[in-house]
């Protein structure tokens, strides 16, 4: 047996000893409580399969609502990145850009993406309200993490490629942009998560039958705890999920990045 | 060596810190002939980048002129070959894409800029190495990268920042040969900065020597010595000698 | 003694009298204070506003702490969490929370005390797009939310008439708006948002909830299993305030209309149509409580109670102390 597979086999020991003690722990607070609302893992469990099999009380099924979930997300992240890489990028380059537009973006910032959602019922309908809630959440983690990886564009860098004759354009495309897409990376990865999120909580206020947010609605007002928990269960499984499929592709892309490869 | 491919003549630069004006570089006048190899040593903080960087057209001098051909430095007119003190290798571009890097800039194509690379690639020794990333090169390897970067281009001139100073003193010594190398057979004009006095010696055919800020230009040294040279000949230590002494009457005053 | 001192005395003796009667209750009852909760701008909870507006509750020696929820199932979530004392809210939402705690140490699970109104919600639409029952089909209907009458009425119905609806929950106010831009094609909801949708926005009654069920229970008065069981006297006196209030809507209508018209802030006309869809009601129709429970174990949201139980279920929810 070689080292590595010793040692995977090891991570994945303790990650079953971790999981398996948790249920544990759960099922036996469960008994403890005796709270009727207190779902257990097995109820959770029983309440995920017949989501996905049987359809939620109006008839979607699990899946249903994780589409509509993730294309809400989608969109509204989307937007995001077209506007928020470059803008980031201007703000970064520009001194005069960021000396027009910070005064507006900063305080805009302090406003959490869910405290839009009332506004954003009266204003907007159906899927721009979603796409609106989300860019506010994926917008400005996208934007300073560019604006961010802008500044910490080497200088030297920069200089290099002036010696060889590179125009403005020419040192954006090919030194700033390449030399912050790590940090770019990062803010999409976290805006994504953000708009993740938020999305639940859109779901939650209503306008549609169908959304992660909505299905846990549902079944609080049904007092149902276990959909409700496995509608949590779901969100979380899912953010795990682009989570690490961001990462991996961080990983690929940037092989040179030694922070990346340690 | 007959024409002068560089002039320059009585240039000066200051830098305003608030209200106090810095003034690094006084009245500094030389010139370079075509394929000549000069070095430029000073004590640290001399404005030796400084005087780099007007040279290549990267900042302007305050007080007059450098002429390069006939012409003020211009990236886009001139092909400069810069290597910097500090690692210029953009991280993201294995071997081969840093050295097309310059090419790619000018608007070459693909496929000649690819050849040529390849070309410089085996010149600086790096065969084999084309796929590497920067962080899985040594020190050395990475300024042999910025060599060929430099070269690759046919720089009409090369200007060194301390290429070799943060290398170990076994790899420097051995970059210096290489460079040697390189230059006797291109004959390329290059124009090369550092502290350390017995590199200058060694490399240079003339040795300009700067003072303590204001820099002026102190002495101009010809190295009249036969190639390779050996650094513990005679004549070549009365050379190290003689301008170590200069150099030291700049740092103790 | 003089005949007009007589008269005097008689007089004096008579105020004094009708101002302890009138002091009595506040001196004989122990001041209580109590939580109560009910639904965002809900006419159907008149009793309580009139209740309110006319100080029966603190002639009783009741202070009242209020709560406001969106819907009736937000209510019943904070209700069974032990939040609230009594609270005005829908059967179905009462009956569900019933059903998810009973034989559970829980004793914040719902009690029937009194009922607030029968009827009382109604479906409006868009009169170009449906114009009858079987233009729903495949429309966007909204409702107050998953577990709301006005949500179990619409689905009891629709399966009933073999329609397929899509429901969009949301809170009742945005209701109106949605159905205004026209993201909705009509909602059901509790008067007087359907009335304002036909005021603001030219939407047209399709059902009223009377259709669907005649007579049917509306809203109901409910309290706790445990101040059920442990503070009747207070219960008693919450019973009280509101059969009252009742009392006074039902023979003054035009007084109670205008307590309406002051908590709701609406136009008069508003109000006048939102309240000629409410039937107020101080007997509680538990034959159709008993509908909704069956029809509700039939869709599926009630799994807790089994057919057979129904009888024994209702006798436990509904429970008027007889004075």
């Amino acid at each position: 047996m070689t080292l590595v597979n010793r040692r995977l086999i090891y991570s994945l020991l303790y990650y079953i000893i971790s999981i398996a003690t948790f249920l544990t722990l759960w099922e036996i607070l469960v008994i403890l409580l005796s709270n009727p609302y207190f779902p257990s893992p097995l109820s959770i469990f029983r309440a995920i399969t017949r989501i996905a099999i049987f359809g939620d009380i109006d008839g979607y099924t699990l899946i249903q609502h994780i589409y509509a979930s993730l294309e809400r997300v989608m969109i509204g992240f989307f937007i995001a990145v077209i506007t928020g890489v470059p803008l980031g990028l201007l703000i970064g380059i520009f001194p005069i850009v960021r000396a027009l537009s910070i005064p507006v973006i900063e305080p805009i910032r302090f406003i959490p993406p869910i405290a839009w959602i009332p506004l954003a019922i009266i204003l907007l309908v159906g899927m721009s309200r979603y796409a609106f809630i989300i860019w506010v959440g994926a917008f400005f983690p996208i934007l300073l993490n560019t604006i961010a990886g802008v500044k910490r564009t080497s200088i030297t860098l920069v200089q290099m490629a002036k010696t060889f004759g590179a125009d403005r354009n020419q040192i954006i495309m090919k030194i700033i942009f390449p030399s912050s897409l790590p940090e770019v990376m990062t803010g999409l990865r976290v805006g994504l998560g953000v708009g993740w999120m938020c999305i639940v909580a859109a779901e939650m206020i209503g306008g549609d039958p169908i959304g992660l947010g909505r299905l846990i609605i549902k079944y609080a007002n049904l007092i149902q705890t276990d959909v409700v928990v496995a509608g949590m269960i779901s969100i979380s499984l899912i953010g795990m999920c682009i989570n690490y499929m961001i990462l991996a592709l961080e990983k690929r892309m940037f092989k040179w990045r030694v922070e990346v490869t340690t | 060596m007959a024409e002068d491919e560089i002039i320059i003549d009585s240039i000066s630069k200051s830098f305003k810190q608030g209200s106090q004006t810095l003034e690094v570089i006084k009245e500094v006048s030389f010139n370079v002939s075509r394929g000549e190899f000069i070095c430029i040593v000073g004590p640290s903080g001399c404005g030796k980048t400084t005087l780099l960087k007007m040279i290549c057209g990267l900042e302007p001098p305050t007080l007059g002129r450098i002429l390069i051909r006939g012409n003020p430095p211009n990236p886009k007119v001139h092909k400069f070959g810069v290597i910097f003190q500090e690692d210029s290798l953009m991280p993201w571009r294995n071997v081969m894409n840093n050295i097309k890097f310059g090419l790619e800039i000018r608007g070459m194509d693909e496929i000649k800029a690819k050849q040529i690379a390849e070309k410089y690639i085996e010149i600086v020794g790096l065969k084999g190495f084309e796929n590497y990333y920067p962080h899985q090169l040594s020190g050395g390897m990475k300024k042999r990268v910025a060599i060929a970067r430099a070269l690759a281009i046919d720089p009409d001139l090369i200007l060194m920042d301390e290429p070799f100073a943060d290398l170990d003193a076994q790899t420097r010594s051995f970059m210096q040969k290489e460079l040697f190398r390189i230059w006797s057979g291109l004959n390329k004009t290059i124009i090369f900065i550092t502290h350390n006095v017995e590199e200058a010696v060694f490399l240079a055919q003339r040795v300009i020597i700067m003072t303590r800020r204001p820099s002026r230009v102190k002495a101009i040294i010809k190295i009249d010595l036969p190639h390779p040279r050996n650094r513990l000949s005679p004549p070549f230590i009365s050379y190290r000698e003689k301008i170590l002494n200069m150099f030291h009457e700049e740092i103790w005053g | 003694m003089k005949k007009s001192t007589i008269v005097l005395s008689i007089i004096l003796l008579v105020l004094i009298v009708s101002a302890g009667a009138y002091a009595i209750p506040s001196i004989f009852y122990k001041k209580e204070k109590i939580r109560v909760g009910y639904l965002t701008g809900d006419l159907h909870h008149l009793a309580l506003f009139v209740a309110l507006a006319n100080n029966y509750f603190a002639e009783r020696g009741l202070e009242l702490e209020l709560y406001e929820y969106v819907n009736g199932p937000t209510l019943m979530q904070h209700f069974i969490a032990g939040e609230l004392d009594f609270a005005y809210v829908g059967t179905p939402p009462a009956l569900t929370a019933r059903a998810r705690g009973i034989g559970t140490n829980n004793t914040n699970i719902p009690v029937v005390i009194g009922s607030a109104n029968l009827e009382g919600s109604a479906l409006v639409v868009n009169p170009n797009i449906i114009k009858k029952i079987s233009d729903l089909n495949n429309k966007r209907i909204g409702t107050p939310g998953t577990g709301t009458i006005q949500d179990v009425m619409i689905t009891i119905y629709a399966k009933a008439n073999n329609i397929t609806i899509t429901k969009y929950p949301g809170r009742i106010a945005d209701l109106v708006l949605q159905y205004g831009r026209g993201e909705i094609d009509g909602f059901i909801g509790w008067e007087p948002f359907p009335s304002m949708a036909i005021h603001q926005h030219n939407a047209s009654i399709l059902l009223t909830s009377r259709d669907i069920m005649p007579n049917h229970q509306c809203c109901v008065l409910v309290t706790t299993e445990r101040m059920y069981n442990t503070r009747p006297d207070i219960v008693e006196r919450v019973i009280s305030a509101h059969n009252v209030a009742i009392d006074f809507i039902l023979s003054n209508p035009s007084a109670a209309k205008k307590i309406a018209v002051e908590r709701t802030k609406l136009p008069e006309p508003v109000v006048e149509m939102a309240l000629s869809r409410i039937k107020f009601s101080k007997t509680v129709n538990v034959e159709t409580i008993r509908t909704f429970l069956s029809e509700m174990i039939s869709l599926g949201i009630i799994k807790e109670v089994d057919r057979n139980q129904i009888d024994e279920f209702i006798r436990g929810f509904v429970r008027i102390p007889s004075k």
